[in-house]
């Protein structure tokens, strides 16, 4: 998942959890049909728009996710449910078959059927589509149309995260004829789901339209419409919101969420996430060669602080790569000491380590908030032990260039988003020698042996276990200091409701309705 | 005013949007990041990154890409944006209007605003409305017009509710809802302006006032109305108008800001979009057009100036 500007309060997840509600909403309120949502984000939408098989940009496919489905989706509690698939079997490791919904119909009038799931699979791995996403579903070998409504899927060796990117956030089906019909032309033309709402239009720098879809399979959207502005600053939309011409900020950052607590017309929506927030070591360059060094700067890290001080208690202290959010995979590890705060043990590694207090070490961090204040309070803390430090500071894009790019770094930090169906999406892709996020250059035979093991082992149990051991390691061996969980936080006017969670990438305003 | 004059600003003025392509072009280019990279994500292998540097032919010579860049604008070409499927020209042509339309509204209303407190200023030296005048250009210059348009917005949309939170409409689909969306983002960008125009014209008018021609035509019998804006101001103007044009350059630094703030679609922010996502044609584009404006409206006022004071162009 692209990390963009406000990537961590991405989307959803967890068990609902309602921070601050002003009053105690009527159960029996039943909802009702009518009137336009009027949202505001403050990024514009990665080009190019809404193909979302072209972009992994989280706000991207969040809108994208009102129009779209997927064959199954994410419920609060990280549990895959049907969407497109009814339902769907595993006759072996290798295999997968899926059973389509029937009489389900494109934004196009075409209908969903077993050759356009094909189409949309085949599009994601052939390499000329340049997807982000091809590498997750490059396992599918074979793609069997059975009949009209059942697919099956081959799989070069066993893959058990595949379902997860099957999801409805991520995967996106979009029309076949739109698709081979529209290419080449505006991306908003071929941006033809069958999700509840559909793309009218979408002005760059201004906004973003999406009607009713009436013919949608599921329960019909109860809101006519909804209306994406796109606004930069958040102060701004925080005015609105309050005057009411604006009813949802989405991704609404920490400090106007605790202002909006105090205000009966809005209200607070808040969820754990399985993102978390990191400070990663490259493992190449001295001083973190020294696995010693690794773990006294985690150990000098005060997480508590930073999730009250930077995320005014929307975050919660990490303490390694599954957050209390991912319920299904969760474990207990916090009988590890180098992923807490211990300035007193650090200091002493550092000089068991014999640390070069004398040089100058470089520490990369970027402007956009959190991240530059979560980087600010490192390098105060790192400051502390005693370390002269010389602080980078430029934008995102000037900082991935060499945090992302080239590994040209000692020591910065960043955040971790995956959508957050499966753990492998986040380990994977971080921790497993030469993979993409792997920007530690951070090599472990048996970290990769238990993160390969958990791909194709299918049984939720062991892969638990799988994790957890992976977790261990990688609390103990310090690539990463893990610093917080940030919450996911939604703020929106009182009279909105319906909102729900799922996973980070989803956009679950669909469901809302107005009163 | 000769033709000749009008040639030689002319001539410098193309000089000048020469010399700007250069800073523009290298400005852009050798500033880290990469148009590649931002597109691709995290999630790019360097081989994806290094492709598609290829293909947006980002691996040519800098020089080779300049005059590639050139070339085409001269033809009015300025190419293709990057990340948005759009003609350069394109974008700009959306946009342009609004921001013109947005530093209009604050340039008309910093000289309504400006002229008569500094008139009233200048004849009234060292009286209270004076000193008042003078206090408010200070404010006025020391407030940062982000803030104070955080402030506007804040007063009379969410507290009064008069005014629109932010966004923009059409002058041709609804008149009234332009101008009451406009209201508020043009006072945030023009009372800047204002306090450097009333300073400027303030302080020129009375050294003015205080000339030996001055003193002859009062002497004469003149009407003081006469004096004020017949002798006076046509000579004390000349500053105003100069800083005036020069502070074009200002207002439309300040769009950027302001349309930021009130969520207005103008080239501004398309800027700022552009250079966060390292959008190399259209931050160049953009800033082209910045340059243009800016030497256009020096070009203008130079022959404002000539036509106020025929002397100027005779030098």
């Amino acid at each position: 998942m692209t990390l963009t500007r406000r990537t961590f309060v991405g989307a959803a997840g967890g068990t609902v959890m309602l921070a601050g509600l002003p009053k105690v909403r009527a159960a029996d309120e039943t909802p009702r049909r009518g009137g336009v949502l009027r949202a505001a984000t403050s990024e514009e939408p990665f080009a190019p728009a809404f193909d979302v098989h072209k972009v992994d940009s989280l706000l991207t496919t969040r809108i994208g996710y009102l129009a779209y489905n997927g064959l199954v989706n994410v419920n609060e509690r990280r549990e895959i449910e049907p969407d497109l698939a009814e339902s769907w079997e595993q006759p072996d490791a290798l295999t997968y078959i899926f059973k389509l919904r029937k009489g389900v119909l494109f934004h196009d009038g075409t209908e969903f059927d077993a050759d356009a799931v094909k189409f949309n699979l085949e599009r994601i791995i052939n390499p000329e589509t340049a997807s982000p996403k091809r590498a997750d579903f490059a396992v599918i070998k074979t793609i069997d149309v059975v009949d009209k409504y059942t697919v099956k899927l081959h799989l070069d060796h066993p893959f058990a995260p595949l379902l997860g990117y099957m999801r409805r956030s991520y995967f996106g089906i979009m029309s076949p004829k739109a698709i081979t019909e529209q290419m080449g032309q505006d991306p908003l033309k071929r941006s033809i789901g069958t999700g509840p709402f559909k793309f009218v239009s979408y002005t760059r720098g201004d906004k973003v339209i999406l009607e009713r879809f009436d013919k949608y399979f599921g329960t019909p959207a109860w809101l006519d419409g909804i209306e994406i502005r796109i606004m930069p600053e958040q102060s701004t939309q925080f005015a609105a919101l309050q005057t009411g011409s604006l009813d949802y900020m989405i991704q609404t950052s920490p400090s106007f969420a605790e202002q909006m607590k105090y205000n009966p017309d809005l209200q607070v929506l808040s969820a754990p996430s399985t993102i978390w927030d990191f400070l990663a070591f490259n493992v190449m360059r001295a001083p973190f060669t020294d696995k010693r060094v690794r773990q006294a700067f985690s150990m000098a890290l005060d997480r508590e602080a930073m999730a009250k001080g930077v995320y005014r208690g929307y975050a919660k202290a990490a303490q390694g790569a599954l957050s209390s959010g991912f319920s299904p995979y969760f474990r207990d590890n916090g009988d590890i000491p180098f992923q807490t705060y211990d300035p007193d043990r650090a200091k002493a590694l550092l000089k068991e380590a014999d640390f070069p207090f004398q040089s100058e070490l470089r520490f990369d961090t970027f402007t956009e908030r959190p991240w530059g204040q979560i980087g600010d309070a490192i390098a105060d803390q790192i400051s502390a032990l005693g370390v002269k430090l010389r602080i980078e500071k430029p934008d995102f894009n000037t900082f991935a260039q060499y945090f992302y790019g080239t590994k040209e770094y000692w020591f910065g930090n960043s955040s971790m988003t995956g959508g957050g169906a499966d753990p492998d999406e986040l380990m994977y892709k971080q921790f497993v020698t030469g993979e993409v996020y792997n920007i530690n250059n951070y090599t472990n035979p048996e970290v990769d042996k238990l993160l390969k093991d958990a791909r194709t082992e299918n049984d939720v149990e062991k892969r638990v276990d799988l994790y957890n051991k992976a977790n261990r390691m990688l609390m103990e061996e310090c690539c990463v200091a893990f610093l917080v969980y940030p919450d996911l936080v939604e703020g929106m006017r009182a009279n909105v409701h319906g909102y729900r969670f799922r996973d980070e990438s989803a956009g679950t305003f669909d469901e809302c309705w107005l009163s | 005013m000769g033709v000749l004059y009008l040639a030689k600003r002319l001539g410098w003025m193309l000089f000048i949007l020469f010399g700007s392509t250069v800073v523009i072009f290298l400005v852009i280019h050798v500033i880290p990041g990469d148009p590649a990279r931002a597109m691709l994500g995290p999630q790019g292998t360097p081989e994806a990154v290094e492709t598609l540097r290829r293909e947006l032919g980002l691996n040519d010579p800098l020089w080779q890409q300049y005059l590639i860049w050139v070339g085409r604008a001269l033809t009015g070409n300025l190419g293709h944006s990057i990340l948005l499927s759009k003609s350069v020209l394109e974008l700009l042509g959306e946009r342009v209007t609004t921001t013109l339309l947005l530093s209009l509204y604050a340039l008309i209303l910093a000289v309504l605003i400006a002229l008569p407190i500094s008139v009233m200023s200048a004849t009234r030296r060292n009286t209270i409305g004076d000193h008042v005048g003078r206090l408010v250009v200070l404010i006025g210059l020391a407030m940062p017009s982000f803030w104070f348009g955080l402030m506007l917005m804040l007063l009379f949309s969410v507290r009064l509710g008069w005014l629109p939170v932010f966004g923009y409409v059409s002058p041709l689909d609804d008149l009234g809802q332009h101008f009451s969306h406009m209201v508020l983002p043009a006072v945030a960008l023009g009372s800047g302006y204002a306090a450097m125009i009333m300073e400027t014209t303030r302080n020129s008018l009375v050294d003015v006032l205080n000339q030996d021609y001055i003193r002859t035509a009062r002497a004469g019998g003149l009407a003081e109305r006469l004096v004020l804006w017949k002798y006076a101001m046509r000579n004390a103007l000349i500053p105003t108008v100069t800083v005036i044009g020069i502070q074009i350059g200002y207002l439309m630094s300040g769009a950027i800001v302001i349309e930021n703030l009130f969520a207005i679609p103008g080239i501004g922010r398309l800027m700022v979009n552009a250079v966060l996502s390292r959008d190399y044609p259209v931050v160049q584009g953009t800033m082209l057009t910045v340059v243009f404006v800016f030497a256009f409206a020096n070009l203008c006022v130079d022959l404002l100036c000539a036509a106020i004071d025929p002397r100027t162009a005779r030098e």
